[in-house]
């Protein structure tokens, strides 16, 4: 499989002071046909990202020069590159925090390789999405079905009620599926911004959502939980 | 003396003295004076065997004064005819004061004897009631008890606190009340010496403070509130007496758990050690494997069969994600130890969380059977999401672990009262006896030779975390084998209200 299969290779600026994941990351993405760019500081990745222009950023947050989220704020001033941050195991609260930064998703050390092409290819898809002039008005995966345009849902070759909140919920996922969701985030949008705190509308609806489109609803296909960070759509690859 | 004895005292000598004159009036007629004299003389021992040498001595010369006024002629009059009559005054004074002071002396003997018979005995009776406590809080509370009992009234013990001030540990604290009191108690402390009503330091205190004093050390102060004028230079003598002894036990109290601490000390260090060459070879047998399989990559990649370098490359990875669960446990350990750990309770539910923990363990699980069983109106929990999902991860993992290839492990979850109830079973090979506190110490290992992976942190790190929640867990055998591990969060009321949504007839708008 080729970079999203264009013509013209994606850029990608990997921002990482780390030798030993630099080397293999070079490797693997330019095995898989993208343009690999370095900075070995968080100052450097600025600079680069000014210059390069890159198809995508992927930023360690534990970079020695600056915090990893000051990068993230800096570079969402000025470009809506996607942004996937690698972070340490047991950060939740730091993934939360790039997230809410504008981070498109995280990567967790030590992760595999196929685990970060997959993220890679749902943020450039999103990019890629938002740049198209309408929004698709159709999302699929397996016998699950939102049909935008009709408010219609459909899971396992039936059709399936839902309250208002519910379809607004699984509609926010499924338009950003693939892409993990905070908690704050999705209360905010759902609900609205004096809900934030109301972690348990969010439990109560995802239990609710579960039932109703799981095939098993304590082993989601769907509806996947981040644990300590929020929810993500499964993605189709 | 006080009052009310020396008045019992004169009373008794003027009773004795009446009744001797009695007699003698009645025996005038038919003996002589030596006669009287005798009777005279008889009672001046009795009043010094009952009332001591002072009584003695006024007896003596009242008995001389009265024979002389009432018997010897002219009666009723001090004046004395014969001057023979002088002798007879003289023998009969010195004669009675001799007989009072010898009497009075046995008599004093006597009750000095019994004192000390009183006071070996509570000395005894405290010294065997301090042998057989062991702490120093018991050893204190039986010493200010036998002392209470033994003056009649109210005592207590203080020992210096956290900040060095004076606290009463054991007792009646009323006693180092009032403020004389506890600055009497300080000065005791500070100077080593009795302090209190007796001594006037300070003026006001209404207790007897007495310093614990073992070698050159003050380890406290014994205080005594008594009936004013029961505790008297005796009294004191053995109060002195008893609390010497009790900081001797006391002393031999801390030394023990010195000891103590010092053989825990010891033995922690041999765990710290057994720890380190347990963990070292733990990180040791996955690095190995993977600097063994790149080596091999490396030097004969291209003559490979793919299908070796696949196993190879898989062998790496394998490995390498059993060293990250390794170290992401000690962290996790050392952070619930450290007590920095922040428990983020937030409302959750058990389904949501459980979920998460087969998602991330279902490589790992493989084909593993895994029953889950959740009553549809399970209410939400408070918990910590990271926290428990790694609870619930090692709870499977650690089932997984141990048990045979086919059996299913059953995750069910339950109200139980106030309770959230989480159990997870096994068929696997169950607990020995004794293991049930055990499974939980950090790095236990049951059946280390069996070759299952792992360095006996998972269910450590289950007990901190759900510890941290306020909730319990236990572990135990199912009756048909393997073992069952049950964990109880609390659930605390359970979540604000929701506001209801109106819920339309149907959200299929668009048909």
């Amino acid at each position: 499989m080729t970079a999203e299969s264009s013509a013209v290779p994606a850029v990608v600026l990997v921002i990482e002071d780390e030798a030993a994941i630099r080397k293999f990351l070079r490797v693997a993405l330019e095995s898989q046909g993208y343009h690999y760019a370095e900075a070995t500081s968080a100052e450097e990745g600025l600079a680069q990202a000014g210059t390069r222009a890159p198809d995508l950023v992927l930023l360690d947050l534990g970079l020695p020069d600056r915090d990893g989220l000051e990068v993230v704020r800096r570079i969402r001033e000025w470009s809506s590159v996607p942004i996937l941050v690698l972070t340490a195991r047991g950060r939740e609260r730091d993934k939360v925090q790039a997230l809410d930064a504008g981070a498109d998703d995280y990567v967790t050390k030590p992760f595999s390789m196929p685990e970060l092409l997959a993220r890679m290819r749902v943020a450039l898809r999103h990019r890629a999405r938002a740049g198209a002039l309408e929004e698709e008005s159709v999302f699929e995966r397996g016998s699950f079905r939102i049909d935008f345009a009709r408010r219609r849902v459909t899971a396992r070759g039936a059709d399936v009620a839902l309250t208002p909140i519910e379809y607004r919920l699984v509609a926010m996922l499924a338009r950003h599926a693939g892409r993990v969701l905070t908690h704050e985030f999705l209360l905010r949008e759902v609900w609205g911004p004096s809900y934030t705190e109301q972690h348990h509308y969010l439990r109560v609806y995802m239990a609710q959502l579960r039932h109703k489109l799981e095939a098993e609803p304590a082993r989601p296909r769907l509806l996947l939980t981040e644990t300590g960070v929020g929810y993500r759509m499964a993605d189709g690859d | 003396m006080s009052d009310r004895r020396r008045a019992g005292a004169a009373v008794g000598v003027a009773l004795i003295l009446a009744v001797c004159t009695a007699v003698s009036a009645w025996m005038r007629p038919h003996f002589d004076f030596a006669g009287l004299t005798m009777v005279y003389l008889l009672g001046v021992a009795v009043a010094a065997v009952a009332f001591g040498r002072g009584p003695a001595v006024v007896a003596s010369i009242v008995s001389v004064a009265l024979f002389d006024f009432l018997f010897v002629p002219p009666r009723y009059t001090f004046e004395v005819a014969d001057a023979q009559y002088f002798v007879v005054f003289a023998v009969m004074l010195v004669v009675a004061m001799l007989i009072g002071t010898l009497t009075a002396r046995l008599r004093e003997q006597r009750e000095e004897s019994r004192t000390r018979e009183r006071r070996t005995e509570a000395l005894y009776r405290l010294t065997h009631d301090l042998a057989v406590r062991s702490t120093a809080g018991e050893l204190l509370r039986a010493a200010v008890e036998r002392v209470a009992e033994l003056f009649g009234g109210r005592a207590a013990a203080l020992v210096p606190g956290e900040g060095g001030a004076l606290t009463v540990v054991a007792g009646d604290a009323g006693v180092a009340g009032p403020e004389a009191d506890r600055a009497a108690a300080a000065w005791a402390f500070s100077n080593g010496q009795s302090a209190g009503v007796l001594t006037g330091i300070p003026a006001g205190a209404r207790a007897v403070h007495v310093p614990l004093i073992a070698g050159t050390r003050v380890l406290g102060v014994l205080s005594l509130e008594a009936e004013p004028g029961s505790v008297g230079p005796d009294e004191q003598e053995l109060l002195r007496a008893l609390s010497s002894q009790t900081a001797l036990a006391l002393e031999r109290c801390r030394l023990a758990e010195e000891a103590q601490r010092i053989r825990a000390e010891i033995g922690m260090e041999r765990a710290r050690s057994a720890l380190l060459s347990s963990v070292s070879h733990d990180l040791r047998t996955p690095l190995a494997a993977i600097a063994g399989a790149a080596s091999g990559l490396r030097g004969a990649g291209e003559s490979l069969p793919a299908g070796a370098r696949r196993e190879l490359a898989q062998t790496i990875s394998d490995e390498a994600e059993r060293l990250d669960r390794l170290i992401g446990n000690l962290l996790e350990m050392t952070r619930l130890e450290s007590g920095t750990l922040q428990v983020r309770k937030e409302w959750h539910s058990m389904e949501d969380i459980v979920g998460a923990a087969l998602t991330r363990l279902e490589r790992e699980l493989g084909g593993r059977t895994v029953t889950l069983s959740f009553p549809r109106e399970l209410p939400l929990v408070p918990a910590d999401d990271v926290l428990l999902e790694a609870v619930v991860r090692n709870l499977i993992e650690n089932a997984h672990k141990y048990s045979g290839a086919g059996a299913p492990i059953e995750v069910t979850a339950s109200v139980e009262g106030p309770w959230m109830r989480l159990d997870v079973a096994d068929h696997g090979i169950g607990l020995r006896e004794g293991e049930d506190r055990l499974v939980f110490e950090k790095f236990y290992r049951g059946n280390p030779g069996r070759g299952v992976p792992g360095v006996g942190l998972g269910l450590a790190i289950c007990k901190g975390a759900v510890d941290a929640h306020g909730g319990s867990i236990e572990a135990a055998n199912r009756s048909g084998g393997g073992s069952r591990f049950t964990v109880r969060l609390p659930l605390e009321g359970g979540p604000p209200p929701m506001e209801p949504e109106s819920v339309p007839a149907s959200a299929r708008s668009g048909t």
